[in-house]
């Protein structure tokens, strides 16, 4: 007999069943549930990785611009602080303030300006000001009543 | 949306599509998508049965047969059932690995 290279009894038995078997799990783990993956449109789970691929893809742009804004951040901490890492810089120098709030928050810093209570210092700052002011305002208001008096 | 076959009779519509569980069914009646080409004649009855499984449980299997025997255009009905198989196969895999190194084909002659 002719060797064929098509044997039909040496072909590979292949059950689908199976292999659904096999995957069902990572398509339930990717959001699909169990009665969609074996009752409904078989096509449903190509959606699924679509989504998931597009939803991965998403995270890592979001994780990339994540570990960007630190490498950000730790380069603003190291040129704030450089003053004083300075070796021949001057006794008393201090690092340069550190941004209040993350960036892209500045709004933030103006709500904690709000919120401030006002020191002590400033108190008095304010008072002063306010007696010079209406000092200055009845100086000014007696010499217009004397010059029409 | 899958591939679907629909044809009416005595005033019912009927449609026909696969979905997992009615090829969890076949397999364990002794169906094998390997099987197809080596026997058709036993197969294909076969998987035509499971075609109603998802919207027609209810449909006797002597009426299958009947339905069966009355479908004109055998070859597009297994070329029809092939696709329809593998569609319940090829949904579970991307598009774009599926698209990588294929070779595009045509008649000639």
């Amino acid at each position: 007999m002719e060797d064929s290279w098509i044997n039909p009894n040496k072909a590979e038995h292949i059950f689908l069943s199976k292999e659904f078997e096999k995957i069902c799990p990572y398509f339930i783990s990717i959001g699909m549930t169990y009665e969609q993956f074996w009752y409904e449109d078989v096509t449903i789970p190509k959606y699924y990785l679509k989504s998931y691929q597009i939803k991965l893809k998403r995270e890592n742009e979001i994780e990339q611009w994540n570990i960007w804004k630190q490498g950000m951040y730790i380069y603003e901490a190291l040129c704030d602080v450089s003053p004083v890492l300075h070796a021949f810089s001057k006794k008393g120098t201090k690092p340069l303030p550190y941004s209040e709030v993350p960036y892209g928050m500045e709004e933030y810093k103006r709500k904690i300006e709000e919120n401030k209570k006002p020191t002590k210092q400033e108190i008095e700052n304010e008072r002063l000001k306010a007696q010079v002011f209406f000092s200055n305002w009845s100086r000014a208001t007696r010499k217009h009543f004397e010059k029409e008096g | 949306m899958s591939k679907k076959i629909e044809f009416e009779d005595n005033g019912e519509k009927y449609i026909l599509e696969y979905n997992r569980e009615a090829i969890k069914l076949l397999e364990t009646q002794g169906f094998s998508v390997s099987e197809m080409t080596t026997k058709p004649m036993t197969m294909l009855p076969l998987a035509f049965q499971g075609l109603f499984y998802k919207n027609h449980k209810r449909v006797k299997n002597s009426l299958i047969n009947e339905f069966y025997d009355r479908f004109t255009d055998k070859n597009k009905l297994i070329e029809t059932i092939g696709e329809m198989l593998s569609e319940t196969y090829d949904s579970l895999t991307s598009e774009e690995d599926s698209d990588k190194g294929n070779l595009d084909w045509k008649i000639v002659g």
